[in-house]
């Protein structure tokens, strides 16, 4: 250990198939936040023949009202991804604090928490969304609650399993015997030996957010149209898919890709090294 | 080399391994190699060594069987004249549990928890025999030769009904059950009490002489070897380096390594012996050196000993070594002898300071919330106690007595019940975030376990620098300086720093267990059962150290261990506790030479005699 520490090489923090999956995540997030911006029609006007075959222009073609599908590819990612990684964030922000909380507390604080958020999951997340936009609207934030009360359950329920593990572990006891605060033991101790797990559930978590979000939209629950969105536009032009497959293809492609790559490059996301362990390696 | 008898009769044996060599699948280490062992029938031979010195590779060799990822590369091993390593897996199958059996280190694990003790039991006779009416009748037998109860109910126990004691018997009976004519024993008794052990190796001592079975007994216990074998083989980085009758070893050792290790094993019952740790690490199989595999931590080191593995040289008849430089060895006196000792003089002084006070300490252990108070059997019940600063208190027993509980509450890890504690003149409470900031920083506790002792996502250097984070502002550049030192303190390379607990051995652990309570700069160490999973060159050396500790930063020690040896080596006073009670209290000298209570005379009569001499009142 000399008083000088080398940083740690970007490329050492994801594997080789992390960096696939980011290679195919980033494109997509990107296309997402910019497309708003770039797209070349306004995506709301009518611009030639429902279904209408591609041309100078319109590259991938009409939809069903005769409005230009490229532009509304462009524009129609922000608003669901947006809302479905806020909505996991916030979701797992709570799950992870609950789930390290029940772990380390045991007793009726536990029990509470493992109660609840089993009566919780009990409810099929798409019901339990639909029930909740039922009552509340479909603005922003009701979707945003929405999806976050179906990531707070099944998040809590991840942390608290793998933190019970390290629980009664000798090193926790010895921190406590030592006199540390309960947010130390919690998220210092704990959370480390139950990252590996949270990140294996964060990479199948985060694409069924953005899956849940989409199908909202599909079923005519989140934005509504003239306004475009993924979602929305394979609901409204699935109809066509043999006649004009194009008008669809965009967000399919962009979904699919966004959800994979996001599965790889959580699995490949290695982590940051201490800065004892960089001197040696 | 040809492989010489063994026992100067010239009896040809009845399981003989022959260069034996396990290798990794892709040939590129070796596990063990050259091994060459004599059964005879009717012996019991001992394999000693530390971990990882090869001894449960070659138990299993001697099977036919090699670990996963492992092959048997080279020898044989031949049963009544017959290579086992020739015959079919269909073949070999049939032999295992029949004329040769095996009983695992880990009963918990070696026995299915998933089925009934007496269907086990019944299974292997009727896989073997084809005599089914005797079946009953022969579980019943070996059952009571294992001296477990042979009612039905006990039969239909499964193996988590019973205690440890009981799950070795069992395994014992299991490799009993079929009459083999060979029963190969990894460490059966480890992790045993004493007593336990003791009433075990009686049980194994008789079913061996009445059936004339030969015995492989592997164990890092040199006592438990010494009171159970008749030969002796010493094995260290894959190979034996020293193999002889039992007695002719263990008085004469000529091997540097055989004598390292004697020296390291605390004697409970000599008078005066400070155990010595062997310098340097084990080797692991993957850096053996080219020449002898003990050179680089041997004193007698010279040129021709890198040279290659030194040839098998008998000195007499029956007693062969792999040394080049034994007959140095010889010159130099072993201190096997009594060495002049202060613990047992140091407590008769005045009267010290007194750090710690128990008094009346009763804690239990609830498992619902509704009888919190109610009807509950104390775990400690009315223990009191005290501890003078600078000194050393044991506190023995065996599994159940209490003895950790009682630590864990000084600790502040489990709330008395009942009873006051006292540190330095105040009240210790029973939580530790109630405990007021110096108090929390001068107790200190190692706990037992070094493998979940360490945080594993956590770098050595994170984990000692924690303490220091918490209890004193310094700057971080500071902090890592002295975290440098603290690794120093414990004999650790400032480069451990970098490795995670998983990258370490045991003893390194434990030594990076004792500098994380050592940077909060304790003045009262509490160790719970630190050495007690460890080898004991190892253990040795982690002796050393708790003892430099004491001396040169006068700290006290709170010491709680079921091993007596390491008690007499260690401690100043000693607490004996039985079923939550304190039953005697004494200096270590009074407690080992004049014990009063029946339950600490049969606690020291129980532990296996390493010399003849150990006994007490033998000859010296």
């Amino acid at each position: 250990m000399s008083t000088t520490r080398k940083k740690q090489s970007f490329r050492s923090y994801f594997s080789v198939t992390g960096w696939i999956g980011l290679s195919m995540t980033l494109p997509v997030l990107l296309i997402a936040l910019i497309g708003p911006l770039v797209t070349p029609q306004n995506p709301d006007d009518l611009l030639g023949l429902p279904f209408g075959a591609p041309q100078p222009g319109a590259l991938f073609g009409f939809d069903s009202y005769g409005r230009d599908s490229f532009s509304r590819f462009l524009a129609g990612g922000r608003y669901s991804l947006v809302i479905a990684i806020i909505g996991y964030i916030v979701g797992a922000s709570l799950g992870l604090t609950l789930g390290l909380l029940a772990a380390y507390s045991r007793g009726w604080v536990d029990a509470a928490l493992a109660w609840t958020s089993e009566v919780l999951i009990g409810f099929p997340a798409l019901v339990l969304m639909l029930l909740l936009v039922a009552g509340l609207g479909t603005s922003f934030w009701v979707l945003v609650v929405a999806l976050a009360s179906v990531n707070v359950p099944r998040i809590l329920r991840i942390v608290r399993a793998s933190g019970r593990e390290v629980r009664d572990a000798a090193f926790v006891e010895v921190a406590e015997a030592r006199g540390e605060p309960r947010r130390y033991i919690m998220f210092k101790e704990i959370f480390p030996t139950v990252l590996p797990a949270f990140l294996v559930d964060a990479g199948v978590r985060i694409p069924a957010s953005i899956l849940l979000v989409a199908s909202l939209s599909f079923l005519g629950l989140g934005i509504q149209s003239p306004a475009s969105d993924w979602g929305l536009i394979i609901s409204e032009n699935r109809v066509a898919l043999t006649v004009q497959p194009l008008a669809v293809m965009g967000p399919i492609v962009a979904l699919a890709l966004l959800m994979i790559g996001v599965n790889l490059a959580l699995d490949g996301y290695k982590g940051n090294k201490s800065s004892y362990r960089r001197d040696i390696s | 080399m040809p492989v010489k008898p063994q026992n100067g009769t010239g009896d040809s044996g009845l399981l003989v391994a022959n260069q034996l060599q396990v290798q990794g699948n892709d040939a590129t280490f070796t596990i063990v190699e050259g091994v060459d062992l004599v059964i005879p029938k009717g012996r019991t031979l001992g394999i000693v060594g530390e971990s990882g010195s090869g001894k449960t590779t070659v138990a299993m060799g001697l099977l036919g069987f090699s670990r996963e990822g492992t092959r048997i590369s080279a020898g044989s091993v031949s049963l009544s004249g017959e290579n086992i390593l020739s015959l079919s897996p269909a073949d070999l199958r049939a032999r295992r549990g029949r004329d040769i059996s095996y009983v695992p280190q880990d009963p918990s694990t070696g026995l299915h928890p998933g089925i009934r003790i007496g269907v086990a039991l019944r299974e292997m006779l009727s896989v073997h025999t084809s005599n089914v009416e005797n079946i009953d009748a022969r579980v019943e037998q070996v059952l009571r030769e294992t001296q477990l109860p042979t009612d039905a109910e006990f039969q239909r126990r499964y193996p988590f009904e019973l205690s440890g004691g009981q799950q070795q018997r069992v395994a014992i009976a299991l490799a009993l059950v079929c009459r083999p004519s060979v029963i190969i024993m990894d460490e059966p008794t480890t992790g045993l009490d004493v007593t336990t052990q003791a009433r075990l190796i009686e049980v194994i001592r008789d079913l061996v002489e009445v059936n004339g079975t030969s015995l492989v007994y592997v164990s890092h216990d040199l006592g438990v070897v010494r009171s159970l074998a008749d030969d002796v083989a010493v094995m260290y980085g894959g190979r034996i380096v020293e193999q002889g009758p039992v007695d002719e070893v263990f008085t004469n050792p000529m091997h540097p390594y055989t004598r390292g290790l004697l020296e390291a094993v605390p004697r409970a019952l000599t008078k005066a012996f400070k155990p010595r740790a062997i310098a340097g690490d084990a080797v692991e199989p993957w850096d053996w050196p080219t020449g002898c595999p003990f050179a680089p931590r041997c004193s007698l080191h010279s040129a021709e000993c890198d040279v290659s593995m030194p040839a098998a040289v008998w000195p007499n008849q029956s007693h062969m070594i792999r040394c080049l430089n034994f007959e140095d060895a010889l010159k130099e006196k072993i201190a096997l002898e009594p060495v002049e000792r202060k613990n047992d003089q140091g407590t008769e002084n005045a009267p010290k300071e007194i750090v710690l006070t128990i008094k009346n300490l009763h804690a239990s252990y609830s498992s619902s919330k509704l009888l919190k108070g109610k009807n509950l059997t104390d775990a400690v019940n009315d223990v009191s106690f005290s501890v003078e600063i600078g000194s050393c208190l044991a506190i023995v027993g065996e599994s159940g007595s209490g003895k950790s509980t009682t630590l864990r509450c000084i600790a502040g890890l489990h709330e008395p019940r009942l009873g006051v504690m006292e540190f330095k003149g105040e009240v210790l409470s029973g939580r530790p975030r109630q405990r007021h900031g110096d108090i929390r920083r001068l107790v200190q506790i190692v706990p037992q376990n070094p493998d979940s002792s360490l945080n594993p996502k956590m770098t050595v250097g994170e984990i000692i620098e924690r303490p220091l984070a918490l209890y004193s502002r310094v700057p971080k550049e500071a902090r890592h300086q002295r975290v440098l030192e603290l690794l120093e303190l414990v004999h650790l390379r400032p480069a451990m720093g970098a490795r995670y607990a998983s990258e370490l051995s045991g003893g390194e652990k434990q030594r990076v267990a004792i500098a994380r309570a050592l940077a909060a700069e304790p003045s009262l160490l509490l160790c719970d059962e630190v050495v007690s999973a460890l080898d004991v060159a190892v253990q040795a050396g982690i002796l050393e150290l708790l003892e430099e500790l004491r001396n040169d930063l006068g700290m006290t020690l709170v010491f709680v261990t079921h091993d007596l040896g390491v008690v007499r080596s260690i401690a100043s006073q000693v607490v004996v506790m039985k079923n939550g009670q304190v039953v005697e209290t004494g200096t270590t000298k009074e407690i080992f030479e004049n014990p009063r209570d029946t339950y600490t005379q049969e606690l020291l009569g129980a532990i296996p005699h390493l010399r003849p001499t150990d006994y007490p009142g033998a000859p010296e």
